[in-house]
This record gives C-alpha cells, sequence and structure tokens, in this order.
C-alpha cells in the first residue's frame, strides 16, 4: 500500500510552519527589546528644570560625597579632563567663584569636579598646576558622565537646594563673573 | 677520560678559564634581556592597547589614536607593565576604572553571551528550515489546497485501501 504524496507531508508541514511563526514571532520580540534598550540610553541632553539623579563621587584624597546628602545647597558640578585644553583656562576662573563662596563660610554653595576619562596621575598633576581646593575625584567607569549625558568635556551643571538642575554650560566658562551669576541664578530661581 | 688524566695543570687552567668565559658570555644576553624587561617596548605596550577603544573618539583602537588622552593611556599601561601586571590585570584595571566601553570586544557575561550565541543560533536554525524545505519540496499546506486536490486524494485513498 503506497502512501499518496498529499496526504504524506499535510502535518508535518503544519509543524514546520508553526515553527517558523515561532521563530519569526521571538526574533522579532528580541529586536523590539533591543531597540527599546538604545531607544532609552540614547544621549539627549539632560534638561534644566528635571531632577538628575544622585551620584556618589570618591574624591581623590578618598572622601565620599553623595550628592542626595548636599541637598539644602547649590551644587555645581564640572566634568573636565587634564587632556582638554578649554579646561586649563577654566580650572582658574572655577577656583576663583569657589574662593569666593568658600570664603563665605556659609557652605550654601559645593563645587564638585568630576575627572572625565583621565588618568588619575594626569588628574592630579593638573590639580596641582591650578592650586583647585574643591573636591575632585575620578568619574569612575563612566557613571557620572553617563548620568549627565556628557558629550564633552567642560560641562557644568548647577543644581539648586532640592536637586533640581538649574543651570548647564556646555563649553568653558568666560569670566568668574558668568560663573557666579549662573550659581546665583539657580539660587533665585529656587 | 683518559685525555682528562693526561692532561697538563696548564690545560686544566686554560680549560677552566674557557668554562668561566663561556659561561659569562652565556649570561650576557640574558641579562640584557632582563635589563629589557625593566622597561617595556611599544610592541609589547601595542599589544594591549590594540585591544582597547579610545572612549574620546568612537571606534579607534588605542594602539592607533592619536590624541593625548590617548598617549596618556598607553603610557599608564607602560607603566603597569614595567610594574610587573599582566595582560589580563592591565586590561581590568581599564574595566575597573573606564567602564566597559574600552573593550575591543563584549565580554562573555550576563546579557552579552546574546551577542555571541545569537548569531550563530539564527545561522543554525535558518540552515535547518533550509535543509527541511529542500527535503521536502513537494510539501504543500493543507489550507492552500483546493477542493479539486481534496476529492483527488479522497478518491486515491479509497482506491489504496480496496
Amino acid at each position: 500500500m503506497k502512501p499518496n504524496r498529499f496526504s504524506m507531508h499535510t502535518q508535518p508541514a503544519k509543524a514546520q510552519k508553526r515553527w517558523v511563526i515561532l521563530v519569526f514571532i521571538g526574533i522579532m520580540a528580541l529586536f523590539i527589546a533591543i531597540g527599546a534598550r538604545l531607544l532609552a540610553d540614547r544621549d539627549e541632553p539632560i534638561l534644566v528644570g528635571s531632577k538628575p539623579p544622585d551620584f556618589t563621587l570618591i574624591d581623590f584624597s578618598g572622601q565620599i560625597l553623595d550628592t542626595s546628602e548636599l541637598r539644602g545647597k547649590i551644587v555645581l558640578i564640572n566634568f573636565w579632563a587634564s587632556w582638554c585644553t578649554p579646561c586649563e583656562d577654566e580650572a582658574d576662573l572655577l577656583e576663583q567663584a569657589w574662593q569666593r563662596y568658600n570664603g563665605e563660610g556659609s557652605g550654601e554653595v559645593i563645587f564638585l569636579g568630576v575627572a572625565y576619562m583621565d588618568v588619575e596621575t594626569s588628574s592630579l598633576a593638573f590639580l596641582s598646576k591650578y592650586d583647585v581646593t574643591y573636591p575632585n575625584g575620578a568619574d569612575l567607569q563612566g557613571k557620572i558622565s553617563d548620568l549627565y549625558k556628557v558629550t564633552s568635556v567642560p560641562e557644568t551643571y548647577i543644581l539648586d537646594p532640592e536637586g533640581i538642575l538649574r543651570g548647564v554650560k556646555i563649553g568653558p566658562f568666560a569670566s568668574t563673573d558668568e560663573i557666579i551669576t549662573a550659581i546665583e541664578d539657580a539660587r533665585f530661581e529656587n | 677520560m683518559i685525555g682528562r688524566e693526561h692532561a697538563t695543570p696548564r690545560q686544566r687552567l686554560l680549560r677552566l678559564f674557557a668554562f668561566i668565559l663561556a659561561a659569562v658570555l652565556a649570561f650576557i644576553p640574558l641579562a640584557f634581556v632582563q635589563a629589557q624587561g625593566a622597561v617595556p617596548s611599544d610592541d609589547e605596550v601595542n599589544q594591549i592597547a590594540s585591544q582597547l577603544y579610545c572612549p574620546i573618539c568612537e571606534n579607534v583602537p588605542l594602539d592607533e589614536c592619536t590624541t593625548e588622552v590617548c598617549k596618556d593611556w598607553r603610557d599608564l599601561i607602560r607603566q603597569r607593565l614595567a610594574e610587573g601586571w599582566s595582560q589580563e590585570e592591565i586590561k581590568a584595571y581599564f574595566v575597573d576604572y573606564y567602564g566597559e566601553r574600552v573593550l575591543g570586544e563584549p565580554p562573555r557575561e550576563g546579557l552579552h553571551w546574546l551577542l555571541y550565541l545569537l548569531p550563530p543560533l539564527i545561522i543554525i536554525v535558518g540552515g535547518l528550515l533550509l535543509w527541511n524545505k529542500f527535503k521536502h519540496p513537494g510539501t504543500v499546506p493543507s489550507q492552500t489546497r483546493d477542493p479539486y486536490l481534496e476529492r483527488v486524494e479522497q478518491d486515491l485513498e479509497a482506491r489504496n485501501e480496496k
């Protein structure tokens, strides 16, 4: 008894089609998941008025600074690198502005320097060369710059006492007055 | 053995001198190599640098990058090599300090395994489907068959049963 060619493959063909559909759905689901992840990770700048995530900075002396513990203060976060020429021009201006607020002794304004993709010995030499006295630390694994979507250096972000972003400066400040104005604007907007 | 028994004191002295000279000459290249090990060569540095990527100038391996930051990083590799660090230790240091973005290829762990497993898996599954298709070229899905073929099939089955 010979089976005819029509009845022979009907069931396997159905099963095969089911598998093809399942594999197709699986691959599409994977691509959608990857796309969603890429969309979430895209480098859109954080907006003024938003509340950036808190982070922890271990400064070069080993002190741990957590931005969540700095509520009630204006926090200036400056991303820099020793290999960045504009950062050299800005370093002195930032230190002068810091001296002004630090001299007041109120502790209302905090400066944090974040060394971006830098070699530690070069960072320390840079800080020493420009006599920078406010806390500075390395951006370990690029986590802080990822949070702030930093694309170049220098970049500066100013948070108000509630941790809301009030000012962004892409590129170097031109003068100490510009830095002070940005800080005072943050204070005023709060 | 006989020759040694007949050697004069002068010959023995000459042999001793030759032995010492040979030993000294043999150790000179070794000492030279050890001295070189203290200052890693560019090739040794670039061997590691080629496996790391500059995060500032994307898609440029560290050994080909000409920026100041890459120069600093190569100097750091040289310094670590001189301190006796292994290649893996240096790479681990860079990952700890700068993140996985510096690696030339994703680490084989966690979700990264998908990158290594999925492409061959898709090729294998695709190959199996193609193989199955070619093995049964006459397969006709039941939904596409027309009523006439159904009728013919029923007639054939009835005939076979007879």
